[in-house]
C-alpha cells in the first residue's frame, strides 16, 4: 500500500496514510471477530 | 481439536511460533526448523495426515532414486491412496460413512508429491536430496491448502539473510487475508448480507435459491482467496514466495480466463499434468479440455456432485472457446462493442459460475438438479 500511496504523496503522507489505512483494517478485523464466531470452512480437502 | 480453521488463535500462534524458531535457528538449519515446526503442527492437529505424509515422501524419495516403472508404480499409488481418503470421506467421497475425514492436506499434499514424479520422470529435476524433498513437502504456510508451489521455483530460493521488503509484504498479504475471511466473508456476507435478503424470498423460489448459490460462491472466493493470501505471506516471512492462488477470477469476462484466475496453482498443475498428456494422445482439444475439468472435480471429491461440476466446466469452456472463435474469428472490435461484448461476458461467466457451485453445495445430484429446475423457472424456462 505504501508503494501505491508514495507515486502521488511525499513518503511521510505516504506513511501516514498507510499507517492509518493498517489501523482501519486491524480495527475492523477486531470488530468482526467480537461479532461472530470465526469459521474457516472451506480448508480440509 | 486444536485447529478449528486457519483464523483462529491456534493457527496464528503456530505462525508466530514457527517464523520466530526460523529466523532464530542458523542460516544452515533453517530447512530443518520448518520441517520439525510443521511435522509437530500434523502431529498435534492431525496424526494420520502426518503419518501419510512421512510414508508418501518415503515412496516420493524412493521413487526418484529408481526408473521409470517405479516412478509410474508410486504415482498410481499415490493418486489410489488420495481416492481411497476421498472415498471414505462423509462430504467428499461416496462410501463416507460420517466416522472418516480425509486427512489434513492431503490432497493437496499429493499434487506435490505427484508433480515431483512426474519431473523426475521427465527428467527435468535431479533426484531430490532428503533435505530438499522434505523441506518442499512439509512447508507449513502451504501445506494445509496450497498454493500447490513446485519444487524447482522452491529450492532455488534458499536467501539466508533475512529481506525486509518481504517481511513488509508477507504482514501486509496476511492481514489482507484475515481481512478476507473475517471481515468480508464471516462477518459482511454472513451475518450481515445474506441472513437479511434470504429470508425476503421462499425457499422454492428462483430468488432464494440464486441468493444460496451466490452466498456460497462469495464466500468460498473471499475465504479461500483469504487463506491463500495468508499462506504465501506467511511463506513471505519463512524468506520463501510461493505461487500465487487467485487473480481476480470473478471480473473475468470469459470462462477460459476465470479458470486462468482461480485457484491457479491447482489449475495450471492440471493444464501441465493432464491437458498436456490427454491432448497429447488425443490431438483433440475439446477432450483433453473435458478430461482436465474432469479431473479436477474429481480431485475434489469422489461424488456425483464433483464429476457433474467438473463436466459443467469443461462443457462451459468448450462452449465458451467455439463462441469466442465463432463472434471475433481473430478480429479487433471497436471500443465500445469490444466494452459491451466484455461486459455481457462477465454477465454470462459470473453467472454460470456461481450458479454452477449448485453442483458443489448440494448434498446430492437431485437436490442440485432441483436447484437448477427452479433456476430455470425462474427465467422463464418453466417446461425444461
Amino acid at each position: 500500500m505504501f508503494d501505491l500511496i508514495s507515486r502521488f504523496a511525499p513518503p511521510w503522507l505516504a506513511s501516514a496514510l498507510t499507517g492509518i489505512w493498517f489501523a482501519l483494517l486491524i480495527w475492523a478485523i477486531f470488530f468482526a471477530s467480537m461479532a461472530q464466531d470465526v469459521d474457516f470452512r472451506y480448508w480440509r480437502m | 481439536v486444536i485447529l478449528k480453521g486457519t483464523t483462529d488463535i491456534a493457527f496464528l500462534s503456530w505462525m508466530v511460533a514457527s517464523v520466530a524458531a526460523y529466523w532464530a535457528t542458523p542460516a544452515r538449519l533453517r530447512t530443518e526448523t520448518v520441517i520439525l515446526t510443521t511435522a509437530i503442527f500434523l502431529a498435534l492437529a492431525d496424526p494420520i495426515s502426518l503419518g501419510v505424509f512421512v510414508t508418501m515422501t518415503a515412496v516420493v524419495f524412493v521413487a526418484c532414486r529408481s526408473g521409470n516403472a517405479t516412478i509410474i508404480g508410486a504415482t498410481v499409488t499415490i493418486i489410489a491412496t488420495l481416492f481411497a481418503f476421498k472415498a471414505i470421506d462423509p462430504n467428499r467421497g461416496v462410501l463416507g460413512d460420517g466416522n472418516h475425514i480425509i486427512p489434513l492436506g492431503l490432497s493437496f499434499f499429493t499434487l506435490r508429491c505427484v508433480h515431483v514424479l512426474i519431473e523426475r520422470y521427465l527428467q527435468t529435476i535431479q533426484p531430490p536430496n532428503p533435505r530438499q524433498l522434505v523441506g518442499y513437502l512439509f512447508f507449513l504456510p502451504t501445506i494445509i491448502a496450497g498454493p500447490v508451489h513446485r519444487y524447482p521455483a522452491f529450492i532455488s530460493q534458499d536467501k539466508p539473510s533475512l529481506d525486509w521488503s518481504r517481511v513488509s509484504n508477507g504482514l501486509e498479504r496476511i492481514l489482507y487475508g484475515y481481512v478476507k475471511i473475517i471481515v468480508v466473508s464471516n462477518y459482511l456476507l454472513s451475518s450481515q448480507l445474506f441472513p437479511k435478503l434470504k429470508p425476503n424470498f421462499v425457499e422454492s423460489s428462483a430468488g432464494f435459491q440464486y441468493l444460496d448459490c451466490l452466498d456460497f460462491g462469495l464466500n468460498l472466493y473471499f475465504q479461500f482467496s483469504g487463506y491463500s493470501d495468508i499462506a504465501i505471506g506467511f511463506a513471505l516471512l519463512l524468506n520463501k514466495k510461493v505461487m500465487e492462488n487467485f487473480d481476480l477470477p470473478l471480473l473475468r469476462t470469459n470462462l477460459v480466463d476465470f479458470w486462468r484466475s482461480w485457484h491457479m496453482s491447482s489449475t495450471s498443475w492440471f493444464r501441465e499434468y493432464v491437458f498436456t498428456t490427454v491432448y497429447a494422445f488425443s490431438r483433440r482439444r475439446s477432450l483433453s479440455t473435458i478430461a482436465t475439468m474432469l479431473a479436477i472435480g474429481l480431485w475434489h471429491g469422489l461424488t456425483l456432485n464433483f464429476i457433474a461440476w467438473g463436466l459443467y466446466h469443461g462443457i462451459g469452456i468448450v462452449a465458451s472457446q467455439l463462441w469466442g472463435a465463432m463472434v471475433f474469428r481473430g478480429q479487433r472490435l471497436n471500443g465500445t462493442a469490444s466494452f459491451l461484448l466484455g461486459l455481457a461476458g462477465w454477465f454470462v461467466t459470473f453467472n454460470y459460475v456461481i450458479v454452477g457451485f449448485a453442483w458443489t453445495k448440494e448434498r446430492n445430484i437431485a437436490s442440485a438438479l432441483r436447484v437448477f429446475r427452479i433456476l430455470l423457472r425462474g427465467v422463464g424456462l418453466s417446461d425444461v
